[in-house]
């Protein structure tokens, strides 16, 4: 059997008048055809029957009004033994005015015996209800949702004939429609929450920015927990807590809370703080081996004919005018340099910016700290000036003396471990040179020379390359050519 | 303070101005002997007489053109467009005339005129019955457009429109008529140029207006369920568009979702965000968030129409998505 429901005839209506039965109570209903008059707000509207079968009951009779989806008539018989899951499949058999008014029927039918949630001004009580009512909802749950201000507005579903919930019923859409796609691409981006691709530029709310400048939060230092990566205003205030704290470094930059994750287990561990040139010192060491893509070249390099020519220029010149090994390897490297501009040269943020002076740096170890005074125009210096240059410059360094001059400027850098009885070792490139030479001590060994083996004073030398400056071949070349001239020293000293 | 519904709120506020002022009149189809296609019109024409509550022909542009002039002349004419989108032939009058006269005449004559009209859609009634179109008025300088969300709102604000000297696009919505509230009685004014905090929250910000707001509303009991605390600010004031209790909030929780139940592009949201990005862009975490109609003429299929408006899960799913809890 099916239910004639009354139908929503026009946007406004919100109950509708029986005028006139078309047919009695026990005569048969075709499908299609007129069934009652009814008058809605707006004008007086035949109904056609949406079943076939005896229209067995009138449930309102004429002169009587009734509700927006209230039974007003039954068709057909008493239900066979039709299941209630079975009787929910033909719900769309029910009699409609129109879609807009007849209730979702989604859940499976009410029992029988349950009465239909009625509408507040519902006169007659439909005997059965076959189909579940839209206002299911109780209005009492939507007061105690509502916020003050706005007292009673979600009550009005209740009793507002359908108004309220345009759609027919109350909005239980769980997921998102098409009216907040866009919103959540501008959210997420266009493949959702993966978009933050490496080497993309970091994400930054504007409102975490002006916060980190404000409290003077290192962003580099921040994990963005946002969507998309984004660092957000709460990264930004935990990241200032962390560095409020009173143990904490002088500058945010360090990692005060990857310390105290490293101290807790064990609470034996020393925590070292550290100066501020250590500080620039291991962030930028940091940056470089982060950011520029190293690759190495070693090369053995025969220092026979270097050793014996700084012991003769030794011998020739005043004890306060002596060079040392690592003076011909800056002079070799910095002739090297002028043949090889490709290598004396810095990556740019995108661009490759070659430079006219060949400036070297001088890595020098001292116990608390690391610092690297620069030899500016190497390749036009003699070798008695870079010697005594570079001997000023490394005790300026030793006594705290230098001035900031001493360490601008660099193209390149060395660093050399020769006396520490170091067979090879790598470094990392100091920005914003592309390259370094780490040194390794001379040692004797023995060697094959013309089918026959004679002791040799050998040095491993292996440069580290930024391969978005340097490729491969330009610095297996490079390497050769330092080569070729401190085995063939004379042109060092002329 | 008594509970009205919106449609029985602008009948009070109608018939106290009525009573108030012998020069308001109204004008509009079906809104005599019918009471109006939503009834907010009941029982005026009985009460004030056949000059008063004029039933007109199916004319828009012969409605808005009358009450211009009879504005012109001195009267305080409300014009009914049955819906928002049956006013597309008569916006030559709306802008060219209504919106212009008062300037291009230095002044020397006022348009105090109030057109009433609902959008909205969500009743299956197609494309030409259920768009929002608020934004193509609120670009129109010498327009002041007003789009309430609550009866009290509705009272306050037309009244105040009434009074206004200038021509008020007094914008209803038809899924709002039945929501009830309280209601002031009596002389309730409301400036037409003033938005207001309507839920207070710490952790985002939801702009919305008319129907809207009873979605955001809805929206924001839900997330409070989840630990996210709403702000709703109402947008009632759209020409001229009060930004101070947007920016304010923004300042607040630096995160703002617009919901507007028109089309997105070039849409309210669209100029909220925008202010927002000129006034308080160093406080956002986060893009603004822009929910609106989907791009389509709405949908007659009725889980098309359902889909294609702005409802609650909209602005909870991209609430969540803003928090970066999803």
């Amino acid at each position: 059997m099916a239910n004639v429901q009354m139908p929503r005839l026009s946007d406004s209506m919100e109950t509708g008048k029986i005028l006139r039965w078309l047919k009695k109570e026990g005569e048969e209903v075709k499908k299609g055809e007129p069934l009652v008059e009814i008058e809605s707000d707006k004008a007086n509207i035949e109904v056609e029957a949406y079943a076939s079968g005896k229209l067995s009951k009138i449930v309102v009779p004429e002169g009587e009004s009734a509700p927006i989806g209230a039974v007003i008539a039954e068709i057909g018989g008493p239900p066979a033994s039709a299941s209630g899951a079975e009787r929910a499949t033909r719900a769309p058999e029910t009699v409609r005015g129109d879609g807009g008014a007849a209730p979702r029927s989604e859940k499976p039918s009410a029992p029988e015996e349950q009465p239909p949630a009625a509408e507040p001004e519902q006169k007659a009580k439909p005997v059965r209800a076959e189909a579940p009512k839209a206002q299911a909802t109780k209005p009492e749950a939507h007061v105690a949702q509502a916020e003050k201000a706005m007292a009673g507005t979600a009550q009005a579903a209740a009793d507002s004939g359908g108004e309220q919930y345009p759609h027919g019923g109350p909005d239980d859409r769980m997921e998102a429609g098409a009216a907040a796609q866009a919103a959540l691409r501008a959210i997420r981006g266009p493949n959702g929450r993966d978009d933050a691709t490496a080497g993309e530029r970091q994400r930054v709310s504007p409102v975490a920015r002006r916060l980190a400048e404000e409290h003077g939060v290192d962003l580099r230092q921040v994990q963005g927990t946002g969507p998309g990566g984004r660092i957000t205003k709460e990264d930004v205030e935990a990241a200032a807590q962390h560095a409020q704290r009173p143990t904490a470094a002088p500058t945010p930059s360090l990692p005060q809370r990857e310390r105290e994750r490293v101290a807790r287990p064990s609470g034996e561990v020393e925590v070292v703080e550290l100066s501020k040139l250590q500080t620039t010192v291991a962030m930028r060491l940091a940056q470089s081996k982060f950011s520029a893509p190293h690759f190495y070249v070693t090369s053995e390099i025969a220092m026979d004919d270097a050793v014996h020519l700084r012991q003769m220029f030794n011998e020739a010149v005043d004890k306060s005018e002596a060079i040392s090994i690592n003076d011909l390897i800056i002079k070799a490297v910095a002739l090297a340099l002028t043949k090889f501009p490709e290598v004396n040269a810095s990556w740019a943020d995108g661009r490759i910016e070659r430079k006219r002076d060949v400036n070297i740096g001088i890595a020098v170890g001292l116990p608390d700290r690391l610092i690297v005074p620069v030899l500016r125009n190497a390749d036009q210096r003699p070798l008695k000036e870079i010697a005594s240059e570079s001997k000023q410059l490394i005790e300026r360094a030793r006594t705290n003396k230098a001035s900031g001059q001493d360490y601008l400027g660099n193209t390149f850098t060395i660093s050399n471990l020769g006396m520490y009885d170091v067979e090879q070792f790598t470094a990392i490139i100091n920005p914003p040179d592309s390259a370094i030479l780490a040194v390794g001590s001379i040692i004797d060994k023995p060697v094959v020379k013309d089918g026959q083996v004679l002791p040799g004073k050998r040095m491993r030398v292996t440069m580290s390359v930024d391969h978005r400056v340097i490729y491969g071949v330009t610095a297996a070349q490079f390497l050769q050519d330092v080569k070729r001239l401190l085995q063939s020293p004379m042109a060092l000293v002329l | 303070m008594p509970v009205l519904m919106m449609r029985d709120a602008l009948n009070q506020a109608l018939r106290e101005e009525m009573k108030r002022d012998e020069s308001v009149f109204l004008l509009g189809e079906d809104i005599g002997l019918y009471d109006g296609s939503f009834k907010v019109t009941r029982g005026l024409m009985k009460e004030f007489g056949e000059k008063r509550v004029l039933d007109t022909p199916i004319a828009e542009e012969i409605i808005v053109g009358t009450a211009i002039g009879a504005a012109m002349a001195g009267l305080r004419p409300v014009a009914e467009m049955m819906t928002v989108n049956f006013i597309m032939v008569a916006m030559d009058q709306v802008v060219n005339a209504a919106a212009h006269i008062r300037y291009m005449f230095g002044g020397g004559t006022n348009v105090p005129l109030v057109i009433r009209t609902p959008g909205g859609g969500g009743h299956q009634l197609g494309a030409q019955h259920s768009h929002s179109h608020e934004n193509w008025f609120a670009h129109v300088p010498g327009l002041k457009v007003v789009a309430r969300g609550t009866p009290a709102d509705a009272k306050g604000m037309l009244k105040s429109a009434i009074r206004d000297n200038n021509p008020v696009m007094f914008i209803e919505n038809e899924g709002t008529y039945a929501v009830k509230g309280e209601v002031p009685e009596g002389e309730h004014l409301l400036p037409l140029d003033k938005n207001e905090v309507k839920r207070a929250g710490d952790d985002i910000t939801i702009c919305a207006h008319s129907r809207m707001l009873v979605v955001a509303q809805e929206a924001a009991a839900e997330l409070e369920k989840e630990g996210i605390s709403a702000e709703i600010v109402d947008m009632r004031a759209l020409r001229p568009l009060d930004m101070a209790p947007v920016i304010e909030s923004v300042k607040k929780t630096s995160r703002l979702i617009t919901v507007e139940e028109g089309w997105r592009s070039y849409g309210v949201g669209a100029e909220i965000a925008s202010r927002v990005y000129e006034e308080a862009f160093d406080y956002l975490d986060a893009p603004v968030a822009r929910i609106g109609a989907a791009e389509v003429p709405a949908p007659y299929n009725k889980a098309l129409e359902k889909i294609a408006f702005p409802g609650k899960a909209d602005v909870i799913v991209t609430a969540r998505a803003l928090l970066g809890k999803n």
